[in-house]
């Protein structure tokens, strides 16, 4: 285990997988522990716990990297000039995302699924008489108020933007507008997960159809009247057309956040000029995670909020 | 300034607390009986204790309440509530008693004019009058409520008044009684004892601890060291090995932790075979519900973390010396990958501590698992777990992607690679593209557990064949991934033991490819029998029987290769003929069950248990067993014992064989699978397997011998004690810190003649 060119022992990793298992352990009990089984709420103490020591174990590891100025050591050297024109961390990094493409599959597939297999609501319909039997979709919920979609769709793209004027900064030994542009991607994020989860309260309490109405078969959607399915609500145990609305968005949105960690990292550094027309390299992977998610977003937007 | 306004507030405060005390009413016996909250509050929470100083219950006086033997919805019931006992036994007059009563549902109300009995502020308590204050025995109604399979707990408290005013004096009870409902299921609480896992589990405990205490205690003492000194020289020798990022590390990391996983799985399969040894009623041995957990678990431990972590042990250790790497494109995420692995497992057995192991069989089919059948938590730390060991394999699969395709030493083309290397490379092209999958259904099961999601509710119009498919998408090329590895293992072996070169190297590399890709498209022969499109279950069939033309392709390479070369026949290279030989036969009966028909009719029985074994123990496992003693002498340096390797390989190929022929048999006579008895006709050939199974399992112990005594006393072993010729054996054994003092250059990628 030495030092012979260039990586070394670090505790990072053990740390953060027994970290890890902390948190599942915790999560696990405080949810279906206790003597009832539905959840021993003592436990939420070792969740927390557990997350914190992910975090240590994610600022531990990007340690290393805080003081890195150039990419000497960490690149290698190539034999093989047709793969060697790409570095070996973007490489990596458009293979993790290719795994990421078969996460978003499963779950817009398994949509997909549900969705085809009945009707849409439709109040001509004879087979949408009890309303029960047919997909009242989330759009339906959303559609009064897809101003926020909108916003939402718009601030990510936006970020996008801002991601590569800061890899260009970098590239132009500008640290200041970097670190702007960087910032303002973690703006244009936050608004995107604040947005989201405002809506996400909103639809379940049933905010967006405005006042609960008094309950009829047959009834106009369009008009803004609660589908009976949804007067209580529409949350991820109301309904299928819920429970696939909030995970896959949710998902969507774990990523958001899992990027925006990452990014309050690519700042700090920034802040301190650690990013120039030699060492950039960080800022461009980061990129192609955040155009991916974005990417993600481009597809999640029609197929759950007009569709 | 401060302490004197201190001082002043303080004194204040103690004045006010002192004035409190003395005008703070003392318990007052109200001759009405309870009649606000708060006292209400005190006496359900303490009992009567305005009646005495003594603020205990007094055993003597006795608190009778007569109640139905049980009760129905809506029924009302006449109750009488009596007081006998107690010192202050005097006849009625004034002053003889009081009573409260509260029943945690139905309604107690007094009978109509009775002025004994009084509903105090609205409230489901009852209590005595004033008039009532002079009886001892009171008589009300009680209605049930509208569930009679619930139970009801009444609490009746009587004061015996000794005649007098005040309440000094007078002796107080309680009583609870619990009635039950004509539905009521009535608990009987037991000492839960601890289940037969759970016993297992405590005693290797308390093995551990002993050990630990016996070997540092001996350190101790015959190096006279402190006990300081003595952890201290552990963790020095510990923590390298928690902080490597060395390929050559975490790989012997993984090898020995798949190893050891491999023996818990094996107990866990000898528990089964313990259980099948006759027909037994639920408890006999196991509880049906054990033995559910019981299988479960020995399929989740021997594909998650027996079969893939030894794989990728090797293919850590390997990969970058055969392809002449200094170590992997990402050695913290390596050791990331590997970690995750003791810490998954640790999730995924947590539920033996918690009421029982996921039992939900390692294929978690829903909407048993996503239900209230399956144990809980259990069953969420096995998903859990099992999330872990996901992104564990996910990880390393980009690793393996990255360093194959870009760091190989000059000279080392894609179609100079080793076998082995192939292998590893089209597995983990298979890995990225089906554990995402598999992790997201997962999710979506822990969703569905913890959040209340209804992806797999029926109620909600849901449909659990998704599970199905999306699992299976998973599950085929998860056994193709298990499955390739060791084809390239026996590639090796078998060229270096034959002295030739493989025969058809191109058509290896294709065979393994094609494979790599119908494996994909052949998922759904595990779902023959949910009733699905038959236009699927045909392409399904067919190409699943097309798989076989690659794999048998491989075979004949491989027969090819020995023709004419000059066998060497040391115990890598029997292990190797063993496992063609094992295989095959596994691989025969895959194609028996493609057949549609005939799998609708040997679904969930013993002949496909008998198939995936062949495969799985006799491909995957003998071929890794073959690869220890190959690549040992390189990890180690030292030469593995080889009569004890040949014994070994004896025993385990006879019992082996001994333990999973019969189940065919069994099986086509209709035994089925997850089942912890059958019928008695077939006792006799199940205890005629159980007990190969478990001559197999203990015959292992000869290989764990050979291990470590080999370590010690195993003769040198030299660069290439083999005469093999891919890049690993140039250099030195074990290889040096960066595994290369030099990268080398492959000119040809066959034996030389020097």
């Amino acid at each position: 285990m030495s030092d012979d060119y260039g990586h070394h022992g670090t505790i990072a990793p053990f740390l953060f997988c027994v970290a890890t298992a902390v948190m599942f352990i915790g999560l696990v009990m405080a949810t279906a522990g206790g003597e009832d089984k539905t959840g021993d709420t003592g436990y939420w103490f070792i969740f927390f716990f557990g997350l914190a020591g992910m975090l240590t174990g994610f600022m531990i590891w990007v340690q290393d990297y805080w003081n890195q100025t150039s990419e000497e050591s960490e690149e290698i050297e190539v034999y093989h000039e047709f793969w060697g024109t790409i570095t070996t961390r973007k490489f990596g990094m458009w293979i993790f995302l290719l795994t990421e493409v078969m996460v978003f599959s499963t779950l817009l597939s398994a949509y997909l699924r549900y969705r085809a297999a009945v009707p849409d609501y439709d109040p001509t319909l004879a087979e949408c008489v009890g309303i029960d039997p047919c997909w009242v979709p989330a759009a339906d919920v959303i559609r009064s108020h897809l101003i926020f979609g909108i916003i939402n769709t718009f601030a990510l793209l936006l970020s996008s933007l801002t991601v590569v004027l800061a890899l260009y900064a970098a590239k132009n030994n500008n640290p200041k507008a970097t670190t702007r542009y960087l910032f303002a991607t973690l703006v244009l994020g936050s608004i995107f997960l604040v947005l989201k989860l405002w809506e996400w309260g909103e639809m379940k309490n049933g905010h967006f159809w405005g006042e609960e109405c008094s309950v009829t078969v047959g009834q106009d959607i369009a008009n803004h009247c609660i589908a009976p399915k949804y007067e209580h609500g529409f949350w991820l145990d109301t309904s299928l057309e819920g429970s696939t609305f909030y995970i896959t968005t949710g998902t969507h949105g774990a990523h958001v956040f899992i990027g925006l960690i990452a990014l309050v990292y690519l700042i700090a550094k920034a802040n301190k000029d650690g990013y120039n027309e030699e060492y950039h390299d960080t800022i461009e992977l980061f990129g192609l995670y955040w155009h991916y998610v974005d990417l993600v977003w481009v597809f999640v937007f029609p197929f759950f909020y007009l569709y | 300034m401060i302490t004197t306004n201190l001082k002043k507030l303080s004194i204040g405060f103690l004045i006010a607390i002192l004035v409190a005390i003395t005008a703070f009413p003392t318990g007052n016996g109200l001759p009405t009986g309870i009649t606000d909250q708060n006292t209400t509050e005190t006496v359900i929470a303490n009992g009567c204790t305005c009646h005495n100083t003594d603020t205990q219950a007094t055993n003597s006086v006795i608190v009778n309440l007569t109640l139905p033997g049980n009760f129905t919805s809506g029924e009302t019931y006449t109750l009488i509530l009596n007081l006998s006992g107690g010192p202050n036994e005097l006849s009625d007059g004034e002053n003889r008693g009081g009573f409260f009563i509260t029943a945690s549902d139905g309604e107690l109300s007094p009978i109509a004019n009775d002025s004994l009995v009084q509903k105090p502020f609205g409230l489901t308590h009852l209590t005595h009058t004033v008039e009532g204050n002079d009886y001892r025995e009171w008589t009300f109604e009680w209605t049930a409520p509208d569930k009679q399979d619930i139970s009801v707990e009444f609490v009746a408290y009587g004061n015996s008044v000794n005649g007098g005013d005040g309440s000094q004096n007078d002796y107080w009870n309680k009583q609870a009684i619990t009635l039950y409902g004509v539905d009521a299921v009535i608990e009987i609480e037991t000492q839960k004892e601890l289940s037969g896992p759970q016993k297992i589990i405590y005693a290797f405990a308390i093995i551990a601890v002993t050990l630990g205490v016996v070997v540092i205690g001996n350190q101790m003492v015959t190096k006279d060291q402190a006990f300081e000194e003595v952890l201290k020289g552990y963790w020095k020798a510990i923590y390298p090995w928690l902080t490597t990022t060395d390929h050559k590390y975490v790989g012997t990391l993984y090898i020995c932790t798949g190893f050891a996983w491999f023996f818990i799985g094996g107990i866990l399969g000898l528990l089964i075979r313990w259980q099948l040894m006759e027909p037994r009623v639920d408890g006999d041995f196991l509880t049906y519900e054990e033995y559910n957990s019981t299988f479960t678990m020995h399929g989740t431990t021997m594909i998650f973390m027996a079969a893939m972590p030894i794989i990728f042990g090797f293919a850590n250790y390997l990969i970058p010396l055969q392809i002449g790497a200094r170590d992997l494109a990402f050695p913290r995420l390596n050791a990331l990958s590997y970690w995750l692995l003791p810490t998954g497992g640790i999730v995924l057995y947590m539920g033996y501590f918690t009421g029982g192991a996921g039992d939900v069989g390692w294929t978690g089919y829903t909407p048993y698992s996503s239900g209230d059948s399956s144990t809980t938590p259990g069953t969420d730390f096995w998903v859990a777990g099992q999330i872990m060991l996901g992104a564990s394999s996910t990880l390393t699969a980009i690793n393996f992607m990255v360093t194959m395709l870009r760091m190989r030493a000059p000279g080392v083309t894609m179609m100079r690679l080793p076998l082995f290397s192939w292998s590893i490379l089209i597995t983990v092209f298979l890995l990225l593209l089906s554990i995402p999958v598999f992790t997201v259904a997962l999710i979506l099961l822990m969703a569905d557990r913890t959040f209340g999601t209804l992806y797999f509710n029926i109620d909600a119009g849901a449909d659990p064949i998704l599970w199905q498919h999306l699992f299976w998408y998973f599950g085929h090329p998860e056994v193709y991934i298990v499955i390739l590895p060791a084809f390239g293992v026996l590639s090796e072996i078998i060229t270096t033991f034959s002295r030739r070169p493989i025969f058809g190297y191109t058509s290896m590399v294709y065979a393994m490819a094609t494979i790599g890709v119908i494996s994909f498209i052949v998922y759904g022969h595990h779902m023959f029998t949910t009733g699905a499109d038959p236009l699927f279950r045909f392409i399904v069939m067919l190409t699943t029987m097309l798989v076989a033309v690659p794999t048998g392709i491989k075979i004949f390479n491989w027969l090819a290769t020995m023709t004419g070369g000059s066998i060497v026949l040391k115990t890598p290279m029997v292990f190797a003929l063993g496992t063609v030989i094992t295989f095959t036969i596994g691989g025969i009966t895959g194609i028996v069950l493609a057949s549609i028909p005939i799998d609708i009719a040997l679904h969930d029985g013993y002949f496909v248990v008998a198939h995936f074994h062949y495969v799985l123990v006799g491909g995957t496992i003998f071929a890794f067993i073959g690869g220890v003693y190959y690549w040992y002498p390189k990890m180690t340096g030292k030469m593995m014992n080889e009569k004890l390797g040949l014994l070994h390989f004896a025993m385990s190929f006879i019992f082996f064989n001994a333990a999973f022929y019969p189940m065919h048999n069994v099986g086509l006579s209709g035994m089925p699978r997850r089942y912890a008895t059958y019928d008695a006709s077939l006792a006799d050939m199940n205890e005629f397997i159980s007990i190969a199974a478990m001559i197999f399992g203990f015959s292992q112990l000869i290989f764990v011998y050979n291990v470590f005594y080999s370590y010690k006393n195993g003769e040198e072993a030299g660069d290439d004690p083999w005469d093999g010729w891919s890049l690993e054996w140039t250099t030195s054994s074990p290889p040096p810190h960066n595994s290369f003092t030099e990268i080398p250059t492959l000119k040809v990628a066959e034996e030389e003649k020097q």
